[in-house]
């Protein structure tokens, strides 16, 4: 993969490393709150959460993204990465970063759970390591659009591979909406940790971070589209039905994630009602670039099931090739995404989320999300990386 | 393989763009008719308090907390939520009535929620959280802390107990602040 195979694997391999240790965390936490296991110490449960939420939220889908995107950029640009040194580097602050965090929240020095909930406070080493990996990560954002840039400079006129748009478009995303959990540690939770303040405005501190928490879970979402838009139709024997639709998701996507966080915090006294009724439109107007996406893929699905001898009107669903890995897994995912999203239309509106609002519902409205539609996608996207970057097939002949 | 001519490429994706519009469109529609048409908005009231000196003077010191009957016989409830409780941990209020709640913090970030109703806010130290509600019948509801509050929060639970209109007047009419607690 144009020398970028190690970099990449790497990535995918402290993922999976990460994720190994979240998931029986997650696991365990469901047991010993059902009846089938007697409640434990409080203080280990939280631990616990904090631990399973700081992977799931900070390292697990940053190292995927970062990974996916190095992937793109070699493939869908033909030719080698530049900087790789650069791209170590990052890869490191990520990984000593994430470390320091989870040592910190091992050890029980920081039971704050990865909303951090200021003026709650635990060591300042796991803010600092969390602060560490997002910096790590602000180097692969400027890696990816410098790529784009260079390579727009030597092809002038000729669009950017879709796939590298969208890389690019991830990357701007998580550059913007990491701001806010940057500023927040930085400039409220550290000095206030470190014993160099003596009091915290905890509604700006929420502010700050809900800039952060909606539009990450786009940003995780990013590579899951990328796989729908340019990995699924080719797995299907199709083809992309739109590039420019896909085009316009993306950017509208962009557009649309930036003022969107308030919704989390509805019923917060800090917050008046106008900006909370301004979140909610722009968060519904996500809806357009969702339906856009789910109109797209479908019809590039039925252009490969139509293609593959299915007629009717819903005879082209049962001649795709559900036998694939790839296209069983993405037909999973778009079945938990459409439950996710509608459950998200509940929580971002501005009536009725006061029926929901902190209650298990939002819980298993992100998991819906994260585990069904994102996480099914990044392992599906490795089983489509792996044979490239080992040089090895999945299946023998 | 194949290809579709661009104005049938056009054709379905404007028709689509319809269906987008409509879907967005209604959404919208019903939330703006539902929160004009029943006042329906998220708690917003925008107001500070010195979070520091709540237990020395003002409107949450000890005596003010509880439900006081207001001249034109509505009620407000005081409440504080702290590391980890409610105070007071018994609510009293009449059935049929308007209620104001105005609770605050003088630590962390903790959540209010009376469960079966929609009566839901944050309670951030050093803004006072108001919700406006009415309860229909008498019944006890239970009152979790909804944000996670340190590791004592799973043990922070209140009760709120809502009584026919005329046996609270009977019952804690002459109390200048009622509660059931203790």
């Amino acid at each position: 993969m144009q020398g970028s195979s190690r970099l990449v694997l790497a990535h995918f391999w402290a993922a999976f490393a990460t994720f190994a240790v979240a998931i029986p965390l997650g696991a365990w936490q469901m047991l010993v709150r059902s009846p089938l296991h007697q409640w434990i110490a409080p203080e280990l449960y939280y631990r616990a959460v904090t631990a399973h939420g700081t992977t799931f939220a900070y390292v697990f889908p940053t190292l995927i993204a970062m990974g996916f995107g190095y992937a793109v950029c070699a493939v869908s640009l033909g030719r080698p990465m530049r900087g790789l040194s650069l791209a170590w580097i990052s890869f490191a602050l990520v990984i000593g970063g994430a470390a320091m965090a989870l040592a910190t929240v091992a050890a029980g020095k920081a039971n704050v759970l990865y909303t951090f909930y200021p003026p709650l406070l635990g060591s300042p080493y796991y803010y600092l390591g969390i602060l560490v990996a997002v910096v790590g990560t602000w180097v692969w954002i400027g890696l990816m659009v410098w790529h784009v840039r260079r390579w727009k400079i030597d092809h002038p006129g000729l669009p950017i591979p879709l796939a590298m748009f969208a890389t690019a478009v991830g990357a701007l995303l998580w550059g913007w909406t990491s701001l806010g959990v940057g500023a927040e540690i930085a400039f409220l939770i550290l000095p206030n940790a470190f014993g160099w303040t003596s009091t915290i405005d905890p509604g700006l501190a929420r502010v700050l971070f809900s800039w952060t928490l909606h539009a990450i879970v786009y940003f995780w979402l990013i590579p899951a589209y990328i796989a729908f838009y340019v990995l699924l139709p080719q797995a299907a024997d199709g083809r992309l039905y739109s590039d420019k639709m896909g085009r316009i998701a993306f950017l509208l996507l962009l557009i649309f994630s930036m003022p969107i966080g308030l919704h989390h915090l509805f019923v917060d006294p800090q917050i008046g009602a106008g900006f909370k009724f301004l979140h909610t439109v722009f968060t519904g107007m996500v809806v357009v670039p969702t339906l856009l996406t789910i109109f797209t893929i479908c019809a590039s699905l039925e252009i490969a099931g139509r293609l593959r001898g299915g007629r009717g009107p819903f005879g082209w669903i049962a001649a795709l090739p559900w036998d694939r890995p790839f296209v069983l897994a993405s037909g999973f995912s778009m079945v938990m995404l459409g439950l996710g999203g509608a459950s998200g239309i509940i929580n971002m509106s501005y009536v009725l989320n006061s029926t929901v609002h902190n209650t298990q519902w939002v819980t298993g409205h992100f998991h819906l999300i994260y585990g069904g539609a994102v996480v099914i996608m990044y392992f599906a996207i490795a089983y489509e990386l792996w044979p490239r970057l080992t040089g090895r097939p999945l299946a023998a002949p | 393989m194949s290809t579709l001519p661009p104005d049938v490429i056009e054709e379905s994706e404007r028709r689509w763009a319809y269906v987008v519009a409509g879907v967005v469109g209604f959404m919208f529609a019903v939330i703006i008719f539902s929160s004009v048409h029943w006042a329906a908005q998220p708690p917003s009231n925008v107001e500070t308090i010195d979070a520091t000196r709540l237990h020395l003077a003002g409107e949450f010191v000890e005596e003010n907390l509880g439900t006081a009957v207001q001249p034109d016989g509505s009620v407000v409830v005081r409440v504080i939520a702290q590391q980890y409780s409610f105070v007071p941990a018994c609510i009293v209020v009449p059935a049929q009535t308007p209620v104001v709640f105005r609770v605050t913090s003088p630590d962390v970030v903790h959540g209010f929620l009376i469960l079966d109703t929609n009566v839901n806010t944050m309670v951030v130290p050093g803004f006072v959280a108001e919700v406006r509600t009415r309860f229909d019948k008498p019944r006890d509801h239970l009152m979790p802390c909804h944000e996670y509050c340190s590791v004592g929060h799973e043990g922070m639970w209140a009760h709120v107990k809502v009584v026919d209109r005329q046996e609270f007047t009977k019952s804690y009419g002459s109390q200048p602040r009622a509660s059931c607690a203790g």
